[in-house]
């Protein structure tokens, strides 16, 4: 079990980290997810014992670690720029941290190997395992460090960026591969990436991390659901969620956006009276968004289009409204000019509604999702696409 | 236009253009060549005329076929010199790298304060090898300098002088060098440990390995080109030696301390044997041509270094 809490580094005025507070059981795998800069791998660093906080704490099982050395935590890291022992072969590089003096037990020769060629075999590097590190490629690095963490029996792993830089194949592959490792293994596992997908599909729990300070701590589903505020609605999600400014109204229920004629419906609110009235920051995941012909029913907006980029099951399509960019998700596939005028309707179902104040990042005190789970989950007369 | 204007004006033009793009690079490389020309090939195959021809001091007489190689392969005179050297080289060289290593890692960890004690650290270096080789003699002198009063009388170290018997005139020189050299290398291996990345050194603290664990599995081993270097430099200087036999011993007690350059050196000033000293200098050269390039071989191929 590890503890992090209320973990604070500052680098003269510089705040890295602010009262980070989080925890990981074993088996768990929990996702530290934010964009570059936002303080990751600092955390990350201070739970190896590599740099020492400023203030808080770290324990693992309950032993507070903050002072050990890091050589005798017993934690394994896989760095974002790989960190490969210049002068050692695969082998070599995968086995040093079974034969350093602080392994957790003696490893026989015979175990060294089996497990090296176990993990090799997973991460597909079993036929590199004479190669020098100089004659790997970048990807090829990556799963050797991720290989010299994977062989170990550590009190906490942790991953920083550990799949960033592979292919896509074998990225999906390996993705999937780790969650059911980690997930049987007996230590928690902390996987930093600043991608929300993987965030969400590999993690038990993602703590959203901006600007030095942890915005959400929760399951993966309610980080997606109800976000709790701007800056982690922009994180989750392929496309994330778009975020553009609106006044809220009351009767009918609605907002108001740039460039639309009319107010924006707005489906059975929840919590409605604790947002303080008028500006609005409004959230509309892509498959909320939809093009409609003119005369169907309901309201739409006219946007015009700004690109279409086609994935396969979907095309993603940007349009322009009045001063913002919006992308929504269509399935099959479109190819409408760049400009052609297009009416967009959206579900009214599907809308966050964030203070303004949320706006910025960090300052979460007044905020509310309009639009739960059952508003999903019940059909309602305008179907949102859905995402595959 | 006008960045037409400026290719053309740039482009190769007529005969002499043509001459220049052909021959730019040998005109270059000439006077490094005619410079190596001049003070090495010239020289060297000066040597072996010589060698091959009877001489009379400084005359050169009639051609003498291997017959000089012949008298120095039977002189045991000159077996002893390579012996010497040898002894010299091979105990020498290994203490000053590894003493030199210690010494920088100490420093490198703050020991001593290394950043004011590195200046100081010269001073053997920048002295001139005849004013150290002097002070030295000064200090173990009979047995009244201050070394040999103090030290090794004192302690009864060696009855006779230091200089006054082989083994201990041979570990004199060996000694001599060592404290010579060192501080050189120290400031080279600190300088090289300041030059090597931090990245691999966080991993292994992570990856929980032990200070001499990172020593014997990181840190020599990402030095090795370093001290591959060092040993090739240290290695071809100490098998020169000359400055500190010339004036500490004479090459004596007997030839106990010459070396290979003293016996050229007393070849040629003494005995006036030019044509055998350089049958010898031949000799020396293409012994000392296979060494560098085993070890060049070894460091390059097997360890690829340099």
């Amino acid at each position: 079990m590890l503890e992090v809490e209320d973990l604070t580094m500052r680098y003269g005025e510089l705040v890295a980290l602010e009262s980070v507070t989080l925890d990981a059981r074993p088996g768990e795998i929990v996702a530290v997810l934010g964009p570059s800069g936002a303080g990751k791998s600092t955390l990350l660093r201070l739970i190896t014992g590599l740099t020492r906080p400023s203030s808080g704490s770290i324990s693992l099982s309950g032993r507070p670690i903050q002072k050990e050395a890091s050589w005798r935590r017993n934690i394994a890291l896989v760095h974002e720029s790989y960190v490969l022992y210049p002068h050692m072969s695969v082998t070599e590089n995968m086995a040093f941290p079974l034969k350093s003096r602080e392994a957790p037990r003696e490893y026989s020769d015979q175990e060294i190997t089996e497990r090296i060629s176990e993990v090799a075999k997973v991460l597909e590097i079993d036929l590199l395992l004479e190669r020098q590190p100089h004659e790997l490629s970048g990807g090829q690095r990556q799963r050797v460090a991720l290989g010299r963490a994977l062989v170990r029996e550590p009190a906490v792993l942790l991953l920083d960026e550990p799949i960033s830089h592979l292919d896509a194949k074998l990225r999906n592959w390996l993705r999937g591969e780790l969650r059911r490792r980690l997930s049987a293994a007996p230590w928690p596992t902390l996987w930093a990436t600043p991608d929300g997908f993987e965030a969400l599909a590999v993690a038990d729990r993602v703590a959203v991390l901006r600007a030095g300070q942890i915005l959400q701590f929760d399951e993966p589903q309610e980080i997606f659901d109800r976000p709790v505020g701007v800056g982690v609605a922009e994180v989750s999600g392929t496309p994330p969620m778009n975020v553009l400014p609106g006044e809220l109204i009351a009767d009918p229920l609605g907002v108001k956006v740039a460039g639309a004629p009319e107010p924006l419906p707005l489906v059975r609110p929840t919590q409605i009276d604790s947002l303080p009235a008028g500006e609005v920051s409004i959230g509309v995941r892509p498959f909320a968004l939809r093009i409609v012909r003119p005369g169907d029913a309901g309201s739409s907006t006219p946007a015009s289009v700004l690109a279409c980029e086609y994935s396969g099951r979907h095309t993603v399509i940007s349009v322009r409204l009045e001063h913002e960019t919006l992308r929504l998700l269509e399935a099959g596939q479109h190819n409408i000019p760049v400009n052609e005028p297009v009416l967009i309707a959206w579900d009214g179902a599907e809308v966050s509604i964030f203070s303004r104040e949320a706006s910025c990042a960090g300052a979460l005190e007044f905020q509310t999702t309009v639009g739960s789970n059952e508003h999903r989950a019940a059909p309602s007369s305008e179907q949102p696409v859905q995402t595959g | 236009m006008a960045t037409q204007g400026i290719a053309a004006a740039l482009a190769p033009r007529g005969r002499w253009a043509e001459f220049l793009q052909r021959y730019l690079p040998y005109l270059l490389i000439a006077p490094a060549l005619i410079l190596l020309i001049l003070v090495g090939v010239i020289p060297f195959a000066y040597a072996i005329y010589l060698s091959l021809h009877n001489t009379f001091f400084t005359d050169v007489e009639s051609f003498a076929g291997i017959a000089n190689y012949k008298d120095l392969v039977s002189d045991p005179r000159f077996w002893g010199a390579l012996r010497v050297t040898t002894i010299v080289t091979v105990v020498a060289i290994p203490i000053q790298l590894v003493m030199a290593l210690g010494l920088a890692l100490l420093f490198y960890r703050g020991v001593f304060g290394g950043r004011v004690l590195s200046p100081l650290l010269l001073f053997p270096s920048v002295l001139a090898p005849i004013v150290m080789a002097i002070m030295w003699k000064i200090m173990l002198a009979g047995n009244w300098g201050i070394l040999s009063y103090w030290v090794v009388e004192r302690f009864s170290l060696v009855t006779g002088g230091v200089f006054g018997s082989p083994s201990p005139a041979i570990g004199t020189v060996i000694a001599i060098d060592i404290f010579q050299w060192v501080p050189f290398l120290t400031l080279a291996f600190y300088a090289g440990l300041q030059a090597l990345p931090l990245a691999p050194f966080r991993a292994a603290a992570v990856d929980g390995a032990s200070r001499w664990q990172v020593l014997r599995l990181l840190t020599i081993p990402m030095l090795y080109p370093l001290i591959a270097v060092l040993f090739l430099l240290r290695f071809i200087d100490t098998f020169k030696i000359f400055d500190s036999v010339f004036i500490l011993t004479r090459g004596g007690p007997g030839d106990s301390t010459t070396t290979i350059s003293y016996y050229l050196f007393r070849s040629v000033f003494e005995f006036w044997e030019i044509g055998r000293a350089a049958a010898a200098a031949v000799i020396v050269f293409v012994l000392f041509f296979v060494m560098t390039s085993i070890v060049y071989r070894v460091f390059h191929k097997r360890l690829r270094l340099i």
